[in-house]
C-alpha cells in the first residue's frame, strides 16, 4: 500500500477528487474562480486533488487489505505480503506450495566417471526445468553407502544409466510430470544420450490460494494441542507451517471411533482409550517414492526381497515392481494396483521396530500405514535365472509420516497418558472417464476439464463417497454442454487397500467407501482419501 | 482599435489571484512578465482575469501538467523546439494554439452548474492577432493578442515569450 505514488492515481479517481474539492470550496467561497487556466485552480485545486485522489486510493487499498473476503475477490492482483500480514493475526501463513521430487533416468555412451553438482539442470519439451537435487559421482564401482550412483549397463550393452534423484525449479502441482516424460539435459553432460522421467515427479503442490487459507481458519484460532481432532489439527499444522509437510487434511481416531483398534488390548476388548491414530494427508495428487532392491531368488522365475520401514516409511501400496531400467507407462493404469505393465507379486507385511518405542502395536494389521511397518514381497514371473535380480519398486507414500510421528512422540509434545501413531491415510486411487459434448459456438478445453477434476478429487478426504454428480457440475463450468451418463458414458472407479493387504474395487455412480468399510483393516470413510493421477483422468470431448 | 473595461463595478464577481502583475492596470498596450510574480498577490477579476486565463492556457505546455494532459498549447514546445522559423510558421502556429485555448474555455465556461454564471466581460468572444514577428537578431518574437469578450470590450496585450532557439 505504502508503495502507492500519484502514478498509480487514475485519471478518473482524479477527477472525482478535483470533483469535491471544487465544489466544497465553492460552497464556502462562491466569488473565487476555478475553470481551468485561473491561478487558483492551480494552486488550491490540483495539487489538493493530488493528494486526496492518492489518499482515497491509499485508503481503499487498505480497506482491500485489511479483508480477507476483499481480497478472496482479487486473489490476482493482491500482493502476497498483505494477505501473509493479515494471516499472521490468526497465527498462519499460506502455504507457500512445494516443489515436485523425483528420479530422472539418464542414459550416457559409454562407462565413465560423471560428476553431478546439485542444480544440473533437465528441461522437459514444455520447458519445466528439473535440478539435481545433490552433488554425486556416478560411476560403475559406485559405493552407494557414500552417496555414489552406480552406473549400469543396458540389457541388450548399447547404453548406460543411472538414476539421479531430482527436484523441480519452482513450487508448483504442473511439475508433478509423469513417468516416462522426455528431459533433456540443459546443463552439459559429455556422453548424454538422453533422459527421462524414472517415476512420476510428486509432492509438487501449488501456492495455496486464499480460499484454501479461510478453509483454515477455525483451526488457526482454535486452542492447539494434541487433544481433540480440531486442536491436534491446528498444532500440527502450525508445527509444520513452514516446512516442506504440507497438511491437506487430516482425520484422528481415537477413543470409540471405528478405526481404533489399538484401545481394546484387554481380555473383555472393551475400549480404554488414551490411543490416537492420526491420519495426516500431505500430499495433493498421490505421492511416489521410487527405491532399488536386489530380490534373491526363491523359486523359478520368482524373487523376494524386504521392503524395510526406512525404505518407504509408512508407505500406503506398491504402485509396481519392475525391471531397474523400466518405465512404466502410467496412462494405463486408471486408477488400477498396482498399475499395468508391474511384475505380479504378493507383499506380506509385518510389525518392524515396535519393540523399542513405546507404541501399544500388537497385530500386523496395527502397525499398517505407520513407519513400524516392513513388508516382505514376493515377485513372480520374473524371466531371469539369477541368483539376484534387481527391481524398481515404486510405492505410494505419505512424505513426511517420519517428521510428524517424530514430533508427536516427543515428551514435550504429547500428553503423556496417550499414545499417538501417525498413519498414511488410505488412498481410494481415482479413474475417470467421461463423454463430454460441446458446441461449435462453446468451445471447451479438454485439459482444462481434465486438469479440474484431478484438482477436484485430490481434495477430497475422509468422506464418504464420491460421485458423479459432483463431478459434474465442474465440466458444466467448464463448457460441457451435455454428458453421457449412460452405460458407455461418464465411469467412475476406485481403487483402495485394507491393513491386511487386500484391495477392494469401486465403481459406478458412486465410489462409496461405507459400502467396503471394515474397520478391523482399519478401512472406514474416516481413514480414507480420494486422489487420483492425472493420466487416470480421460475425457472425450464431442463437438454436437 | 482598443476599447478598455466598461466598467470598474466587480462587485461580487469571481475573482482569480493575480499572476501577471501588469495586467491589472488597463493599458493601451504592456508587455507582461511571470517573473514579476509579488510575494502578496492580489486579486484580479474581469477582463484582466480572462486575459491572465487566456496567457496561463496560452503558454502552458500541451501534455505537461498531470491529470491535466488537455490543458495548454503547443506553441513554446514548438519554439523551444526551433520548429517555428519565420512568420508564417508563427502564424499558422499561434491559430492552432489559439484553437485550443478557446476549446479549452468553452470546456469549463459551458459548466454553470459546477462554476457558477460567467460575466459578459470575462467571456471571451474572439482573439485577434494584431500583430507579430520574429526578430531573429534577438532571438525573440512577438505576438501582440487581443481578447474580445462577449460585452465588446476589448483588452490587447503582448505575451511574455521566450526566445526561439
Amino acid at each position: 500500500m505504502s508503495d502507492l505514488t500519484l502514478s498509480d492515481v487514475s485519471q478518473a479517481d482524479f477527477d472525482t477528487a478535483e470533483a469535491i474539492l471544487v465544489d466544497l470550496i465553492r460552497a464556502q467561497y462562491p466569488s473565487l474562480d476555478l475553470r481551468r487556466g485561473s491561478v487558483l485552480r492551480d494552486l488550491l485545486i490540483r495539487p489538493a486533488a493530488s493528494v486526496y485522489a492518492l489518499d482515497t486510493d491509499r485508503l481503499a487499498t487498505l480497506q482491500e487489505q485489511m479483508s480477507i473476503t476483499s481480497i478472496a475477490e482479487n486473489e490476482d492482483t493482491v500482493d502476497p505480503e498483505a494477505i501473509d500480514n493479515i494471516l499472521v493475526n490468526f497465527g498462519i501463513t499460506r502455504n507457500v506450495g512445494a516443489v515436485a521430487t523425483g528420479q530422472v533416468m539418464v542414459r550416457v555412451d559409454a562407462a565413465r566417471q560423471y560428476e553431478f553438482v546439485a542444480g544440473f539442470q533437465f528441461a522437459t519439451l514444455e520447458g519445466l526445468l528439473f535440478n539435481a537435487s545433490r552433488n554425486c559421482v556416478v560411476k560403475e564401482d559406485a559405493d552407494t553407502l557414500s552417496d555414489e550412483i552406480k552406473l549400469n549397463q543396458s540389457d541388450d550393452g548399447t547404453y548406460y544409466y543411472f538414476i539421479l534423484p531430482a527436484l523441480a525449479d519452482e513450487v508448483g502441482a504442473n511439475y508433478n510430470i509423469s513417468a516416462g516424460t522426455t528431459l533433456d539435459a540443459v546443463s552439459t553432460l559429455f556422453g548424454f544420450v538422453s533422459a527421462e522421467a524414472y517415476s512420476v515427479f510428486s509432492s509438487g503442490l501449488n501456492e495455496e490460494s486464499i480460499a484454501e487459507v479461510l478453509t483454515r481458519l477455525p483451526l488457526a484460532i482454535s486452542y492447539r494441542a494434541l487433544e481433540s481432532r480440531t486442536s491436534i489439527n491446528a498444532k500440527l499444522q502450525e508445527q509444520f507451517k513452514d516446512t516442506t509437510i504440507n497438511i491437506q487434511a487430516l482425520s484422528v481416531q481415537g477413543y470409540g471411533d471405528d478405526a481404533q483398534l489399538r484401545d481394546k488390548h484387554n481380555p473383555l476388548g472393551f475400549a480404554v482409550g488414551s490411543r490416537v491414530d492420526i491420519y495426516p494427508r500431505l500430499f495433493a495428487a498421490p505421492q511416489v517414492v521410487t527405491v532399488q532392491k536386489e530380490g534373491t531368488r526363491i523359486a523359478a522365475n520368482t524373487y523376494q526381497f524386504t521392503l524395510e520401514s526406512a525404505d518407504a516409511p509408512g508407505f500406503y501400496a506398491l504402485r509396481s515392481i519392475s525391471e531397474l531400467d523400466a518405465i512404466i507407462n502410467p496412462e494405463l493404469s486408471f486408477g488400477d494396483l498396482p498399475v499395468l505393465g508391474s511384475y505380479a507379486f504378493t507383499e506380506v507385511r509385518s510389525a518392524d521396530g515396535v519393540e523399542s518405542t513405546f507404541h501399544d502395536i500388537v497385530t500386523d494389521v496395527e502397525a499398517a500405514f505407520t513407519i513400524y511397518q516392513k513388508a516382505i514381497i514376493t515377485v513372480t514371473g520374473v524371466p531371469s535365472a539369477e541368483t539376484k535380480h534387481n527391481f524398481k519398486i515404486e510405492a505410494y507414500y505419505d512424505k513426511g509420516l517420519t517428521d510428524i510421528q517424530t514430533y508427536v512422540d516427543s515428551t514435550d509434545v504429547r500428553n503423556l497418558e496417550s499414545d499417538y501413531l501417525i498413519r498414511c491415510p488410505l488412498i481410494c486411487l481415482v479413474g475417470v472417464d467421461a463423454k463430454v459434448y460441446y458446441t461449435s459456438s462453446n468451445v471447451v478445453d479438454q485439459a482444462k476439464m481434465e486438469t479440474d477434476i484431478y484438482n477436484y478429487i485430490n481434495s477430497r478426504s475422509f468422506v464418504k463417497q464420491l460421485t458423479r454428480s459432483e463431478l459434474i457440475p465442474i465440466l458444466y463450468a467448464d463448457g460441457a454442454t451435455r454428458i453421457d451418463l449412460g452405460q458407455a458414458g461418464m465411469q467412475l472407479q476406485g481403487t483402495v487397500q485394507d491393513a491386511s493387504g487386500t484391495s477392494h474395487q469401486l465403481s459406478g455412480d458412486s465410489l462409496d467407501i461405507v459400502s467396503i468399510q471394515d474397520k478391523s483393516k482399519l478401512l472406514t470413510p474416516e481413514t480414507v482419501v480420494f486422489a487420483a493421477e492425472l493420466e487416470s483422468i480421460n475425457i472425450e470431448t464431442i463437438l454436437e | 482599435m482598443e476599447n478598455y473595461p466598461y466598467t470598474t463595478n466587480y462587485s461580487g464577481r469571481q475573482v482569480d489571484i493575480e499572476l501577471l502583475q501588469s495586467i491589472t492596470k488597463p493599458v493601451k498596450l504592456k508587455k507582461v512578465n511571470v517573473s514579476n510574480v509579488s510575494e502578496t498577490p492580489k486579486i484580479v477579476t474581469g477582463i484582466e482575469k480572462l486575459a491572465q486565463r487566456y496567457t496561463l492556457l496560452f503558454l502552458s505546455t500541451l501534455g505537461s501538467i498531470h491529470f491535466d494532459t488537455d490543458q495548454g498549447t503547443e506553441l513554446v514546445g514548438q519554439l523551444l523546439g526551433g520548429v517555428i522559423q519565420n512568420r508564417g510558421n508563427l502564424e499558422s502556429a499561434f491559430a492552432v494554439a489559439n484553437n485550443l485555448v478557446m476549446q479549452q474555455f468553452e470546456k469549463d465556461d459551458l459548466k454553470t452548474d459546477i462554476y457558477g454564471e460567467i460575466q459578459d466581460d470575462e467571456n471571451l468572444d474572439a482573439v485577434k492577432l494584431l500583430d507579430f514577428d520574429i526578430e531573429q537578431a534577438t532571438g525573440t518574437i512577438y505576438l501582440q493578442i487581443q481578447l474580445i469578450t462577449v460585452a465588446g470590450d476589448d483588452i490587447t496585450f503582448i505575451v511574455p515569450t521566450s526566445a526561439p532557439r
